[in-house]
């Protein structure tokens, strides 16, 4: 068998890897935020997000070496791209889609697909922009905190992270901006009532969303190099970590969890080997849907005949639904449609 | 399939890809391409890699040889290393009279790994082409192409890797030193002469079920060299952030860090490597221009044991024309002194194993499309003049194995990386399966 | 040669996949997102157990396919409970955890996979080559075509149908949506297990990259540009799949390296711009040979489509119609005497919002009984939980004297309460007959072992079928309408439609939601004629209605209700003249 060695648990080590941990479960945050708002507040599965986040990456790197920028304003104009290109897809895919099929939910399927398509496609033409790898300068320097080592760039980044992440959570929390983005998560069409166009929303949103992946990607790119699938698995990560937050909770909590995604695999290295690192969460998001499936389950129900209280087969809303609600079957029919959040 | 001609453009075209010539299919070779070679360079690389009866030479044949590579996916620009190299030699063999070469060469893709449909159609497409032979990267395409080498008796020829988990598999053969134990040992041997104290040892390497055997054969042959193994640090292939990697070794506190991850995943870790507060000296197996590129600084005072071979100071005129007509044609590559890179030399010297083994069937008698009579041509006597280290005009040797398919003697060198240019510190064969000859401090 | 065989044997190898993906995806509408996951159980035993163990090839294959079939019984047993969202991402999260366990296990050879190693034969048939492969591959799909073909085509395809467009009115009309969902999540795991099984053993390898999310998301491909729903253009979808490598490869000789690159980048778009403008695909669902056999002879032989006559001309005659086909309807039971359904004390909260508070009633056999009261005051939910859409958090109800408080709502149903919508919620994309032989019960044809097995009786029971329909929708004046897809239809048709679907199920107590509303006023009088006439017929009907006019002139007895309460009751003059009463109606409205 496989000599793997693990790194022992002693508190050296666990002070290390739960740098580690933060450093990359910060990337994690960052892309589960960004993709969390897209499918929890425009109900768009818009896996094309991995794509887009690597593109970002690429065109950085590549203002950094072709007109030797500095590092910030290559990132602003490769995220400007990157949100071009992602409300784009909105505007021209996505809402298109949504508008014909009549029901962001019904529409989610076929949305996925779309993106999926727009992903590979994305995906290819990066490799053929691209077809040998691009560096980016980063003057790094180590830094040490007691008994961890860091570097300038790690600790820039996971700052810039959670600075951004706050930022996006203190407009959705505080402002009339993100009020009208909430009314929109909750319910698009009665918001329409209090003057707040959807479409709108659904770009701002895609908008921040892709800034956030777009400051995500440059910095992991300049740790490593931008790569065209560097995107996939956070995409995958996030999909977990947005879904076990839940489509009501506030950006940070989302953060937050996909923050302890980072430490759980880090440390997981202590117990496995490092090949179950993205099994580890893969795995977390499976026990996470089984469990809330195998609740679901009416098991007096399943043997037929039995009566039993219970969850019933339409579930009841969040409360935020249920709220004055004059039309007894829109209030049902939102909650058989949205299942999100629960 | 396949069928229609294209012809490769020797004006080196920017369309942003790395090769000059070849989309997947056959590729018939255009004598212009590559440069002229000079009369002086033909005669040159007549005597040192033309085939040993000149009497069968294939001059007027026209030769189909399959190659499977990476043309899409994150690792495409493997392809353009290795391809490039296998092209050039194309290319120049015409011109020295042999005969005319006709690449077949097919993608495996390289998403997630290597795209096992892909690899399967290609070795359905050598064989339909008639394809007697195929020259293939990434380790037979992670096993993929080999049961159709079997099944249809084409000889597959790796020239980027030793044949791994795969030795002994008929009709696949890897033309590299068997990577990586082999030059751990080198490696080891140096560290001996140069760091008397350094007893300890770490090794890096991929974790994973597929990468488990060669880093047990790394932990054996650092034990085998009276290193005390501290362990070992993994990290899944295609790793980008190799800080928890740095823990584990931190924690293991070695002497030296044998680090056999190979391509991206070595630069990533250099890259990284400096600011890591790890201080021991590492050695690496795996260093190319675009690693250069990407580490940058990184790679300073780095030691790099691999096949003995500096473009910047090549040893040997074969060397030296290789190196003038691979910068010639594929500008747009990663430049540098360390371009071209130790692998696209290989394949480049794959080209003249194959003439010599046409000719060897040719001498036989027998076709060029068959695989069995060019496996058997390799077996009768599996020396072949190698493009690494020898010099002036005389080429050092590399050896197959018979039994495990890889090379049992083949020459490496051991460098240290100095301002971004290897320096020669000492050279060295390897032999058997992870033994090595004499060290020889530079 | 071999190439070209291996292409033709991967076309018909992803058929098997695209079939199958298409029964859960297209028919269903369940959104399985790893289809090609369950590929991985017939295509690791195959390479494994013929090589490492020397198994037959027939033996590897049946053990991957049980395996395929367990793994989707225990996985579909909870997902299905979910919302579609949930059930996208659980298959997601098996994907990937089934991905990880290949390339982490060392047993399956990690990211190397497992080569094959021995020679395989079926009954001395050698299936070593691309050749010896095809004729296998080609009868296993023609088999599978031919199956998901007979299925989707039959009642049970009606069914699943149904449930894509609208899984709760399924469930009300009597059938065990779970089930059919839970049959055909299987059916799909064990096809996809024959299918990674015929794979491993045309490319001699099990690897991850054949199973893994980007060979699910060539799977999806393959559907979706075929056409959801439509067998025969799954043939198509995936032939063009396969073949986009080799045209891009060999046909247009793009420039150098981009070849591969570029396939990706048209296999990506052609994918987006199906999904956007042609979602039903290459062929459409129900765009099969026979069908365009039969519009082309209906062409040849009238001229021109029967023009259908606008609903409301002949009403007089549709009575008399209605008339004649009531007497031709089976004699029911006699209207049964005294309480027909009694509700004790029922109560549901949602968040802490009491909808229903300890509310009871009861429906006389053979009386038309009104529910109403002002918007929001809970008469839906009440109609939610007496059928079992919703669970009940208190009370019971007991339906001919039988307690049938958590029961689901299509054994509910079955028991002979069924209830319509008041937003209507006929299935979409699918024509009024279909929809009215949704709710004709004991089909054969709506089982998967029949089916198959008793092919004459399920044709029988078929016809059988279509005659009570086509009665049904005489009942309503709507049988001219009947090979009309139901969108096609205005508001009152399509309530008219609804009607006729519960009738169709034969239930004895209707529970029926608004059906005045919404109506024009011509078919007003229509509608009320038709429940008047149901109740003379012996059944049993509750409405809830707020139209007073319309109570007044059908319920014989009529419960107020209030903030989730009966707060009165009596016959709807005494209400209406109660002034509390008719603040709280007209007041609280607005």
């Amino acid at each position: 068998m496989a000599a793997e060695v693990l790194t022992p648990l002693t508190t050296t080590n666990f002070a290390q890897l739960t740098a580690n941990g933060v450093v990359t479960g910060s990337s994690y945050a960052l892309v589960a935020v960004g993709f969390g708002m897209i499918i929890h507040i425009a109900h768009r599965f818009h896996i094309a997000y991995a794509a887009i986040y690597a593109l970002m990456a690429f065109l950085a790197a590549q203002i950094q070496t072709t007109y030797g920028w500095p590092f910030v304003p290559a990132l602003i104009v490769a995220t400007v791209i990157g949100v071009i290109i992602a409300v784009g897809s909105e505007r021209l895919v996505y809402s298109p889609l949504v508008r014909r099929v009549g029901d962001r939910d019904r529409a989610l399927f076929p949305v996925f697909v779309a993106s999926l398509g727009l992903s590979t496609a994305i995906e290819a033409l990066i490799n053929i922009i691209w077809p040998n790898p691009v560096t980016t300068t980063f003057g790094v320097s180590a830094i040490k905190l007691g008994p961890v080592h860091m570097t300038s760039l790690t600790v820039t980044s996971v700052i810039t992270t959670w600075v951004a992440i706050l930022l996006v959570a203190a407009v959705i929390r505080w402002t009339k901006l993100g009020r009208m983005i909430r009314a929109v998560r909750v319910n698009p069409s009665l918001s329409v009532d209090f003057g707040i166009k959807p479409s709108s929303m659904y770009m701002i949103v895609f908008a921040i969303g892709t800034s956030l992946g777009g400051i995500g990607a440059v910095f992991l790119a300049a740790q490593s190099a931008p790569e065209s699938d560097m995107g996939e698995n956070l995409v995958l990560y996030a999909i977990t970590a947005a879904f076990i937050a839940g489509a009501a909770s506030s950006p940070w909590v989302i953060g937050v969890l996909a923050l302890a995604m980072g430490l759980i695999q880090s440390w997981s290295t202590f117990f496995i080997s490092s090949t179950w690192s993205s099994f580890v969460i893969f795995a977390i998001l499976l026990i996470f849907v089984m469990t809330k499936a195998i609740r679901a389950v009416n098991w007096g129900r399943l043997a037929r005949g039995r009566p039993k209280y219970g969850s019933g087969l339409v579930k009841p809303a969040e409360p935020a639904l249920a709220q004055p609600s004059p039309e007894p079957s829109a209030q049902e029919s939102q909650q058989r449609e949205s299942g999100v959040g629960q | 399939m396949g069928g229609v001609v294209l012809s490769a453009c020797s004006s080196g075209s920017k369309s942003g890809s790395g090769g000059s010539g070849g989309s997947t299919g056959t590729t018939k070779t255009d004598t212009k391409a590559g440069g002229t070679l000079t009369a002086a360079e033909k005669q040159t690389l007549l005597e040192m890699a033309g085939p040993s009866n000149k009497s069968f030479t294939g001059k007027g044949l026209t030769w189909k040889i399959g190659g499977a590579f990476p043309f899409s996916g994150p690792y495409q620009y493997y392809e353009t290393i290795e391809a490039d190299g296998l092209r050039l030699a194309a290319q120049h063999i015409p011109q020295l009279g042999g005969p005319t070469i006709d690449l077949n060469l097919q993608d495996f893709g390289s998403n997630s790994g290597v795209d096992t449909q892909k690899a399967v159609d290609a070795s359905l497409n050598f064989h339909d082409a008639g394809n007697g032979i195929s020259i293939s990267g990434i380790q037979g395409a992670l096993g993929a192409l080999i049961p159709g080498a079997e099944k249809y008796k084409i000889l597959n020829l790796d020239a980027g890797a030793g044949v791994g988990t795969f030795a002994g598999k008929d009709y696949y053969w890897a033309m590299r030193a068997n990577y990586p134990m082999n030059n751990v040992t080198v490696a080891l041997d140096y560290i001996k002469k140069t760091q008397p104290s350094a007893r300890k040892a770490v090794v890096v390497y991929n974790s994973g079920a597929a990468y488990a055997p060669v880093l047990n054969a790394c932990v054996a042959a650092t034990k085998a060299a009276g290193f005390t193994v501290t362990g070992t640090t993994t990290q899944p292939i295609g790793t980008t952030d190799w800080s928890d990697a740095y823990t584990s070794i931190q924690s293991q506190n070695p002497d030296v860090i044998l680090l056999v991850i190979n391509g991206n995943d070595c630069a990533y870790f250099l890259k990284q490597f400096a600011t890591s507060g790890l201080k021991q000296p590492v050695f690496t197996f795996s260093y190319s221009a675009p690693q250069q590129k990407l580490a940058g600084a990184g790679f300073e005072d780095i030691y790099v044991v691999q096949e003995d071979f500096l473009p910047a100071t090549p040893t040997n005129e074969w060397q030296k024309i290789f190196t003038k007509y691979y910068r010639q044609e594929y500008k747009d590559q990663p430049a540098g002194p360390s371009s071209p890179f130790n692998i696209s030399a290989n394949y480049y010297n794959v080209g003249f194993v194959l003439w010599e083994l046409a000719s060897r069937v040719l001498a036989n008698k027998g076709k060029l499309t068959d695989g069995t009579a060019l496996q058997s041509a390799l077996e009768d006597n599996p020396t072949f003049p190698s493009i690494f280290a020898g010099s002036g005009t005389t080429p050092a040797k590399i050896t197959f194995d018979k039994t495990s398919h890889g090379l049992a003697s083949c020459p490496l060198a051991v460098m240290q990386i100095k301002s971004e240019k290897p320096k020669l510190m000492a050279v060295a064969n390897a032999q058997g399966s992870s033994g090595a000859g004499p060290l020889k401090m530079m | 040669m071999l190439e070209t065989v291996s292409y033709i044997d991967q076309i018909l190898i992803y058929l098997v996949f695209g079939l199958a993906a298409n029964l859960i995806l297209g028919y269903t509408g369940v959104l399985q997102a790893a289809p090609a996951a369950f590929g991985a159980f017939g295509g690791y035993a195959v390479v494994y157990l013929t090589s490492t163990h020397h198994w037959p090839w027939i033996l590897a294959v049946i053990v991957g396919v049980a395996m395929a079939l367990v793994a989707g019984f225990l996985i579909g047993l909870p997902a299905l409970y979910l919302s579609s969202l949930w059930v996208l991402l659980l298959t997601l999260a098996v994907g990937l955890v089934i991905d990880s366990i290949l390339s982490g296990v060392q047993t399956f050879g990690g990211d190397n996979g497992l080569q094959q190693s021995s020679s395989l034969d079926l009954f001395g048939f050698q299936l070593n080559e691309p050749t010896q492969v095809l004729p296998l591959a080609a009868v296993v799909a023609v088999i599978v075509l031919a199956v998901c073909w007979r299925i989707g085509e039959s009642p049970y395809g009606r069914v699943l149908r149904g449930i894509r467009a609208d899984d709760s009115a399924v469930y009300a009309l009597g059938k065990n949506v779970y089930t059919y969902k839970l049959s055909m999540f299987v059916v799909t795991a064990g096809l996809s297990g024959l299918g990674g099984a015929l794979l491993a053993t045309l490319t001699n390898v099990a690897s991850p990259t054949e199973f893994n999310y980007t060979a699910s998301v060539e799977i999806i491909a393959i559907v979706i540009i075929g056409g959801v729903g439509n067998p025969f253009g799954t043939v198509i979808g995936s032939a063009i799949v396969v073949l986009l490598v080799p045209f891009f490869q060999d046909v247009i000789q793009v420039t150098p390296q981009t070849a591969a690159n570029i396939q990706l980048i048209g296999y990506g778009l052609v994918l987006a711009l199906v999904v956007l403008f042609r979602p039903s695909g290459a062929l459409p669902e129900g765009f099969t040979i026979s069908s365009v056999r039969s519009a082309l002879s209906r062409r040849l032989s009238s001229g021109k489509q029967a023009k259908t006559p606008p609903i409301s001309e002949g009403a007089a005659e549709r009575r008399r119609a209605r008339q004649a086909a009531r007497n031709l309807e089976r004699v029911g039971d006699p209207a049964p005497q005294g309480v027909v359904l009694d509700v004790r004390d029922v109560s549901k909260a949602f968040g802490g919002i009491k909808a229903v508070n300890e509310l009871s009633m009861q429906l006389q056999g053979g009386k038309i009984t009104a529910l109403i009261g002002a918007n929001g005051a809970g008469k839906t939910t009440v109609f939610n939980l007496l059928t079992g859409a919703l669970s009940l958090d208190g009370g019971e109800v007991y339906l001919n004297g039988q307690n049938i408080s958590g029961l689901r709502p299509d054994q509910i149903a079955n028991l002979g309460m069924v209830r319509t919508f008041q937003d209507v919620r006929l299935f979409h994309g699918m024509t009024v007959l279909d929809n009215v032989l949704m709710g004709v019960p004991d089909q054969a044809g709506e089982h998967l072992v029949p089916l198959f097995v008793r092919i004459g009786k399920t044709r029988a029971r078929e016809r059988e079928a279509q005659a009570i329909a086509r009665r049904w929708l005489e009942f309503v004046g709507l049988e001219d309408f009947a090979d009309v897809r139901v969108e096609a239809l205005g508001y009152g048709q399509q309530k008219l439609v609804s009607l006729a679907r519960i009738l169709a199920t034969d239930a004895r107590v209707l529970l029926l939601d608004e059906p005045a509303s919404g109506i024009d006023y011509q078919f007003l009088d229509e509608m009320l004629d038709v429940i008047s006439q149901l109740r003379d017929e012996g059944r049993t009907v509750c409405i809830v209605e707020h139209n007073l006019d319309v109570v007044g002139r059908l319920a014989d007895h009529v419960y107020f209700m209030e903030v989730g309460k009966v707060t009165a009751e009596g016959n709807i003059t005494d209400l209406t003249s109660d002034e509390r009463l008719a603040e709280v109606y007209f007041g609280g409205g607005s």
